[in-house]
């Protein structure tokens, strides 16, 4: 019986610990030291750390929500007993501790009519208890954190704005773009690109045409929104370097996309190569010519087509 | 304590007097509580296999689920909650209160009244009739007869406080009051709007000013329609069924008095990170975490006061079903304001963390208490027992079965989505630079939620069989008799009354305190930021729509597009990577209503101007997998064939006149020429990519809307607008 009341109250500082373990997880980002090794970590980083945070105080909650119910099941289930035991100092200091910052002195059921108001409302009897203490004060906190809150962000402005966290990201995101450029091979521009002929890089040329350029330009090349890539009319030139060009910035004002954002510049090189070895097939519904009639280098290997049309 | 001796009542004095409750009425919402309740739950069901079948749209327009959504949470709220928060005040209040209700004529215009609005909605959400707000898309001659059956509601309220035989008012009956204030105030504020047809209005507010308003009303509707009349409930059903003592009066007073008043304050929560001002944002997340302690005071006090009563719950369901609905309450109520952190928000928005955050609330919280009160009063007002407490034990377990199914799987699918929506490539670049492929990877969680969903439904038909059941069993009590003594005219306390004991006895006093309590929060935040012109920052080159894409902008509200699609591009690399320049709060000066819409369920769009040419808008209305293979996009066809009404045009631009959009004097007379002549280079255009389409459609109003968007921000330079033009 006294282990099961240890539990439930267990239970309830776990539920108290949690209410005020959840707020403070975003206060103590306040604090600087540790702000700083949070700033450093990587946005995806810092999600996780914070959404770890908020579920480990869920289930912790939820622990102690459930803890606390056995706590009270089981108490109105066992039967009752008087029996004395001896209580250790920090019990006691517990007991007392508990009684005015926890569950408070909480009637028991045998004496509650002593607690009731002397009026009912269609048969309703109110209580006078007094509200658990750990609720008053998780109240009090709250308060105190929404002032804090509040003050920090705009009375004295030392919370950053919307915009200077964006500005910051911005520039650590620079940063690391910038390292990872150094690191990286020589990268592929429209002045160094190849047309490529090794087949796993026509097979990835071709990945990449089906998931993003098929819409406009169909499967097989003919054409629909966009232009027929299959002919030898060519728009904007026909060389890798050209098409290479289009890719990567796109031509806004005939609606083609700019894709420089969305792939990287082997993949560009690998999907321009693979519309080039379009060229000269027969799509099934190809779109009228538009543009001028060019003839292809001669570095335009047939073996290329071959290759792919055998994949 | 003072309060046991203050409430000595002058009872001795009254003479003793007979009278009856009606529980036709009772009867009455009860009945159309679970008639809506399930229409509700099936709509909801529909729309969540949309979700992932986009054939499930059917093929028409009204039943696409732009025009479903909205009629499934109307009908969840306004159908199923708030006929069961009538049903039980009808039987709570006469009874707390030892009055019959104060008219049976103002109770039937009440519920026929109710009805009729419910039923114009399931007509006209469907036919494209909506304001696109939130939990406020009905149009405004229905926003008027909702203002009217609710003044009935409340006048039927407070005459029967005016006649009590009961000195004071119970707890139950401030919440009730307190729901009846505030409801009355955000409807009729956020419906503000000016007509411009019998079907069409524009909102009185516009952008960032509108957008505060709606979610103002927005978080309180969750909070004054879907909380505090619960509560009040709560307060009634609970120690009724349980039979025990509430546990305490005075968490009652605190948590009361603390809740409404803060409530009111954290509509900003749903803004975050968006262009509203920031100290408004703040002050939403600081007020939502001070909602902690007086939300956890209702479960608090409801949990105490099954307190020697938890032998009962493993035996009688209506108990089981409550105690669930207090603990989903109190999760809700924890998670609500932990979403309301900014880190948090930032990961959460957007995503379907916040569609299973309310789902919690909806179908634990407000379906579970609705359940177990409809199983407490059917054998009482038919004087019988429940037809069969295993299938309400049935009923309970797939119910709480589907909730788990429900929730769980969007949690996941939103962690998930939100994640992939963030992570960056070593270069800097997107990792998932298609945002179609973020949607897929999460399509089995829609499955499973349907599943969850499904199963909540089939519970909620084996309850109306069961309630059926008994009431066929037993006879209905039309009248129940009471009797109590009136109150005499003057009171005479014993001298130290507890303070809000007082209160108590005095309606009147009691109503203006909770009226000021309510007013204070929505004054600080919506009248700076309306009347302080520093907090929407103008931009030259931002414009009013022209007439074409303003009737664009009206198709794309009439076909719910706001549903999926938000227009608000928050300040993350991630977001600013994917779609262009983030949000401005001076870009919005002429939308009415605002469209930043809170889910993406779809890619933001607004920067989606000049993004594609607009055969590729043409075809992907048409069939969205065409453009974007694998796409979860309901098909438009009939948008190809659609007149537009291009009739309305002159009044329409008079209308915003009126609300200060600068057209210039006399506009409306020129509008219709120069809407044909814009539709007419769209036509054009189209008709070199091959594609014949007539000018006066709703597909060309609506490219030409969607080309715009955004677009104002980036002037183009002379050079780069001939490109534009020729296009």
């Amino acid at each position: 019986m006294k282990f099961i009341n240890k539990i439930g109250k267990l239970g309830m500082i776990l539920f108290g610990l949690a209410m005020f373990a959840a707020p403070h997880g975003v206060s103590a980002q306040e604090s600087k030291s540790f702000w700083e090794t949070f700033g450093q970590l990587e946005m995806e980083q810092q999600v996780l750390l914070g959404l770890l945070v908020t579920v480990i105080v869920m289930v912790i909650l939820l622990l102690g929500v459930i803890v606390y119910l056995i706590s009270f099941m089981y108490a109105q289930m066992s039967p009752a007993t008087d029996a004395v035991e001896k209580q250790s100092a920090f019990a006691a200091w517990w007991e007392k501790f508990d009684e005015k910052y926890v569950t408070g002195k909480m009637t028991p059921i045998k004496e509650e009519k002593d607690k009731m108001l002397d009026h009912s409302f269609d048969g309703i009897v109110e209580l006078d208890n007094h509200m658990p203490p750990w609720l008053k004060y998780t109240f009090y906190f709250t308060i105190v954190f929404g002032v804090v809150y509040f003050s920090y962000y705009t009375v004295l402005g030392i919370g950053a704005t919307q915009t200077e966290e964006y500005q910051e990201e911005q520039r650590i995101a620079a940063i690391k773009i910038e390292k990872a450029k150094q690191n990286a091979l020589a990268t592929i521009d429209e002045n160094t690109v190849q047309f490529t002929t090794e087949t796993p890089a026509l097979t990835d040329g071709q990945r990449i045409f089906e998931a993003n350029c098929a819409a406009c330009h169909a499967k097989d090349g003919g054409g629909g929104v966009g232009p027929n890539l299959a002919d030898e009319y060519f728009i904007h030139g026909n060389s890798i370097s050209d098409v290479f060009k289009v890719v990567k910035y796109g031509v806004r004002s005939k609606g083609m996309i700019p894709w420089e954002d969305q792939l990287s510049p082997e993949e560009m090189q690998n999907v321009s190569s693979y519309v080039l070895t379009l060229v000269g097939t027969e799509p099934a519904n190809p779109k009228d010519p538009e543009g001028e009639k060019m003839e292809m280098d001669s570095e335009t290997p047939l073996e290329a087509i071959d290759a792919t049309a055998s994949l | 304590m003072s309060v046991q001796t203050a409430t000595k009542t002058a009872s001795s004095t009254g003479v003793l007097e007979k009278f009856a409750y009606d529980n036709t009425i009772v009867k009455y919402f009860g009945i159309a509580t679970i008639v809506w309740g399930l229409t509700g739950m099936l709509v909801g069901l529909l729309v969540a296999l949309q979700i992932f079948i986009p054939e499930a749209n059917l093929g028409n327009e009204y039943t696409t689920f732009g025009r479903i959504r909205p009629l499934h949470t109307n009908a969840v709220i306004f159908a199923f909650v708030g006929n069961a928060i009538f049903a039980g005040v009808y039987y709570s209040m006469p009874r707390l209160l030892k009055a019959r209700m104060y008219s049976d004529t103002l109770g039937w215009i009440h519920f026929w009244g109710w009805q009729l609005i419910i039923v114009s909605a399931v007509i006209t959400l469907p036919l494209g009739f909506t304001s696109s707000k939130e939990y406020a898309e009905l149009e405004w001659p229905i926003d008027i007869a909702i203002a009217l059956v609710w003044v009935a509601f409340g006048i039927n309220m407070l005459g029967t406080i005016f006649k009590r035989r009961e000195r004071h008012m119970y707890v139950a009956i401030w919440f009730y009051l307190a729901s009846f204030l505030t409801v009355a105030v955000l409807h009729i504020f956020n419906s503000f709007a000016l007509p411009v047809s019998f079907m069409k209005s524009y909102s009185a507010y516009a952008g960032v000013q509108d957008a505060l308003v709606q979610w103002w009303y927005g978080h309180n509707a969750v909070a004054f329609f879907l909380t505090t009349p619960y509560l009040g409930l709560m307060y009634y059903f609970l120690p009724k069924a349980a039979n025990r003592p509430v546990y305490s009066y005075k968490l009652s007073i605190v948590h009361f008095w603390s809740l409404i008043f803060l409530y009111i304050w954290a509509g900003p929560h749903h803004l975050l990170y968006t262009a509203l001002p920031e100290w408004a944002q703040v002050l939403g997340t600081a007020f939502s975490i001070m909602l902690i302690a007086p939300s956890w005071g209702g479960m608090i006090n409801g949990l105490l006061t099954l307190r020697g009563a938890w032998d009962k719950v493993r035996k009688d369901p209506v108990l089981k079903f409550m105690v669930v609905a207090v603990t989903a309450y109190g999760m809700a109520t924890f998670e609500g304001p932990m979403l309301s952190l900014k880190n948090v928000n930032a990961i959460a928005h957007y995503t379907d963390w916040i569609v299973a955050h309310v789902h919690i609330g909806a179908l634990g919280w407000n379906g579970f208490l609705t359940f177990g009160i409809l199983y407490w009063l059917w054998p009482r007002m038919w004087n019988t027992q429940l037809a069969s407490t295993k299938l309400a034990n049935t009923h309970f377990w797939l119910g709480t079965l589907g909730i788990i199914f429900y929730a769980l799987p969007l949690y996941v699918a939103a962690l998930t989505q939100s994640l992939m929506w963030k992570e960056a490539t070593e270069m800097g670049r997107l990792a998932y630079p298609n945002f179609l492929e973020t949607v897929l990877q999460i399509v089995p969680m829609y499955i499973l939620r349907a599943f969850g969903g499904a199963l909540y439904l089939a519970g909620a038909v084996v309850m109306v069989f069961n309630l059926w059941k008994t009431a066929k069993i037993g006879s209905f009590i039309k009248e129940e008799e009471d009797q109590a003594p009136a109150l005499a005219k003057k009171y005479e306390n014993s001298g130290n009354e507890f303070w809000h004991k007082v209160w108590e006895r005095k309606p009147v006093l009691f109503t203006t305190l909770a009226t000021v309590a309510i007013l204070i929060g929505g004054a600080v935040e919506i009248i700076p930021t309306i009347l302080v012109k520093s907090n929407v920052p103008t931009i030259a080159s931002v414009q009013p729509y022209t007439p074409l894409e303003l009737q664009g902008r009206d198709v794309y509200i009439s076909h719910g597009c706001v549903g999926c699609h938000s227009q608000m591009i928050r300040p993350f690399r991630h977001e600013t990577e994917r779609y262009g320049e983030y949000s401005k709060a001076g870009e919005f000066v002429y939308d009415r209503p605002f469209l930043w819409g809170s889910k993406r369920t779809g890619p933001d769009l607004h920067r989606v101007g000049g993004k594609y040419p607009d055969s590729w808008h043409y075809n992907h209305m048409v069939d969205p997998r065409s453009m974007s293979p694998g796409s979860l996009m309901p098909p438009y066809p009939f948008m190809v064939d659609k007149k537009l009404d291009v009739a309305s045009t002159p009044a329409k631009i008079r209308t915003l006149q009126k609300l200060g959009v600068p057209y210039e004097e006399g506009y409306d007379a020129q509008a219709i020429e120069d809407l044909m002549e814009q539709a007419n280079g769209i036509v054009e255009g189209l008709k070199a990519s091959g594609i014949e389409v007539k000018p006066d459609t709703e597909i060309v109003a609506l490219i030409a809307y969607l080309q715009r968007l955004g677009t104002d921000i980036s002037k183009p330079s002379e050079e780069d607008g001939e490109e534009v033009a020729s296009r």
